[in-house]
């Protein structure tokens, strides 16, 4: 009887715990009777410092109304990029008056990024409604196309801050942060996102962007294209995950060609050592490439590693990246004396990596199999089987595992190391 | 019955622990100083560890000694999530990492 009793109270404290926040913004629009985009732009008054695109118009009719949409100059400052977009929607509210508002949207970068375009099926960032008079009615935050959060206008604070966009304080469940719209306007506004648990968000607030609508086909409004994917993004700490190759190798021209001595090593950290498992104490493992140009008392050492710029599972096939390599722990290495020409033509596919990361396809094997390969030198058998036997059979691909027991397999060669180390500090960067 | 239960939930979370599953779902563990000037990923299971981290941080911290003064305690920016039990090996067995006071990035 009591443990029947405990069960029940953890049942309802369990069912407490996972109640929905309360979302009490109230919705915007509404949908009375039919609207024509002449009426619109009969209706419109034009800006002299913004013009419409009316041959994007579009009309959208989802369960929250029926609405027009167009394009309009001008982005917003997010983040110190113009990064976002503007659109403007116009709809019947509930005694059939006209009403407009401005959409400032803005994908995230990292989405962005990634996917190149903004599709309304997984947007992801997020969304400010405006009305006439420039006061900020609601904002919603998406993720992969769904609501995920709610931002409201941060009053007390409005205009005391600056506009660069830095966090400035968490206020329990909201975070307040600025931004610059597209007018030029330091807007303090405070979000919080809430957990969805599957499905959509039933009664979002002020779902009126619906990212279907407002988000895909967003080239409208004469903004030249703003969904093309913006040059280095400013996230926090990204740079540093990153490495743009073109600066480290730039670093080898301090060093002369005349009388250097130029090395190439491979270091393989297995995942399972001394085995040809793919997967171990080491996760699915890794292989870097390290370049040594030396001339008498100066060397410059860079290694790097090609990795997917995603998580979860979006890292099985995603942009790639490269990232320094410095400091390594690996079980085997493997290094070669080459010539300038050969070391200069594995820098040069170095600076150039592949855009796309594959597991099996193109993974961290086949990167430094195909720069090694660049400058004349074919490394070991990299392949290893992959996946199951059974229906369709087993498959072979490079891996970390296949490379290095090639390596191992070499051990009484002068040029392998099977005792394993830390792989040597990079310089870095040269601008 | 009861037995076969709670070996299947065993067979389950070793499953995904310790197979390339796990590579898939695996954080990207990051990490970071006070004011963010340093930070560092685990890129998921892809080469580096607790200990490159460890060994990054004080590379930064000769780098750049006025780092050094203060703060200079390095921080896990991913947030602990003790309901992914597909990362529970990594919290009993290399707990070191999750016990490093959070910052937001």
């Amino acid at each position: 009887m009591k443990q029947k009793l405990i069960g029940i109270i953890l049942f309802f404290i369990v069912l407490t715990a996972c109640k929905k926040d309360q979302k009490n913004t109230p919705s915007i629009i509404q949908d009375n009777g039919n609207l024509s985009l002449d009426q619109v732009k009969q209706w419109h008054k034009p800006d002299t410092a913004f013009s419409v695109n009316w041959n994007d118009a579009s009309f959208i009719h989802n369960k929250k109304g029926s609405y027009w949409m167009v394009g309009i100059t001008g982005r917003p400052l997010f983040q110190k990029q113009k990064l976002g977009y503007r659109r403007l929607s116009f709809y019947r509210d509930s005694i059939g008056n006209i009403q407009e508002h401005t959409l400032e949207i803005i994908p995230d970068q990292l989405y962005l990024q990634r996917k190149q375009k903004v599709s309304s099926a997984d947007f992801t960032g997020r969304i400010f409604i405006y009305n006439t008079s420039r006061h900020l009615l609601a904002g919603e935050i998406y993720q992969n196309g769904k609501q995920t959060g709610v931002i409201k206008l941060q009053a007390a604070t409005t205009g005391s801050l600056h506009t660069a966009s830095a966090p400035v304080v968490i206020d329990e469940d909201w975070y307040q942060y600025g931004y610059t719209d597209s007018e030029g306007n330091a807007v303090i506004v405070a979000e919080k996102v809430y957990t969805i648990s599957g499905g959509e968000a039933e009664g979002s607030p002020g779902n009126t962007s619906d990212p279907g609508a407002a988000a895909a086909n967003p080239t409208g409004g004469g903004t030249g294209n703003p969904t093309v994917a913006p040059s280095p993004s400013n996230l926090p700490g990204e740079d540093h995950a990153a490495v743009n190759p073109k600066e480290l190798i730039k670093c080898f021209g301090n060093i002369p060609d005349q009388g250097a001595t130029m090395k190439v090593t491979i270091y393989v950290q297995e995942p399972f050592p001394g085995t040809t498992f793919n997967y171990g104490p080491n996760s699915v493992g890794h292989v870097a490439i390290a370049l040594t140009k030396s001339n008498g008392t100066s060397s410059i050492t860079q290694i790097v590693g090609f990795y997917p710029n995603a998580s979860g599972a979006s890292k099985m096939h995603a942009p790639s990246k490269i990232v320094d390599n410095s400091s390594l722990d690996y079980n085997v290495n493997i290094n070669y004396t080459v010539t300038a020409d050969n070391f200069n033509a594995i820098a040069n596919y170095i600076s150039n990596p592949p855009a796309t990361y594959d597991i099996s396809d193109f993974n961290c094997t086949n990167f430094v199999y195909n720069a090694s390969k660049a400058g004349g030198i074919t490394l070991p058998d990299p392949y290893n089987t992959i996946g199951l036997s059974g229906p369709g059979g087993a498959g072979y691909a490079m891996t970390p595992a296949g490379l290095g027991n090639s390596i191992e397999n070499l051990k009484d060669n002068p040029n392998v190391n099977t005792n394993g180390g830390t792989a040597p500090l990079g310089k870095g960067a040269c601008n | 019955m009861k037995k076969n239960i709670i070996i299947t939930i065993i067979a389950i979370i070793l499953i995904f622990n310790y197979t390339p599953i796990n590579y898939i779902l695996k954080e990207n563990y990051t990490y970071s100083n006070f004011d963010g000037s340093f930070t560092f990923s685990e890129e998921g299971g892809k080469g580096f560890n607790y200990t490159s981290v460890i060994r990054a941080y004080t590379y930064f911290l000769c780098q750049h000694p006025e780092k050094d003064q203060g703060d200079n305690r390095l921080y896990r920016t991913f947030a602990f999530k003790p309901w992914c039990f597909w990362e529970w090996g990594q919290m009993i067995f290399h707990s070191d990492r999750f016990l490093l006071s959070y910052k937001k990035r």
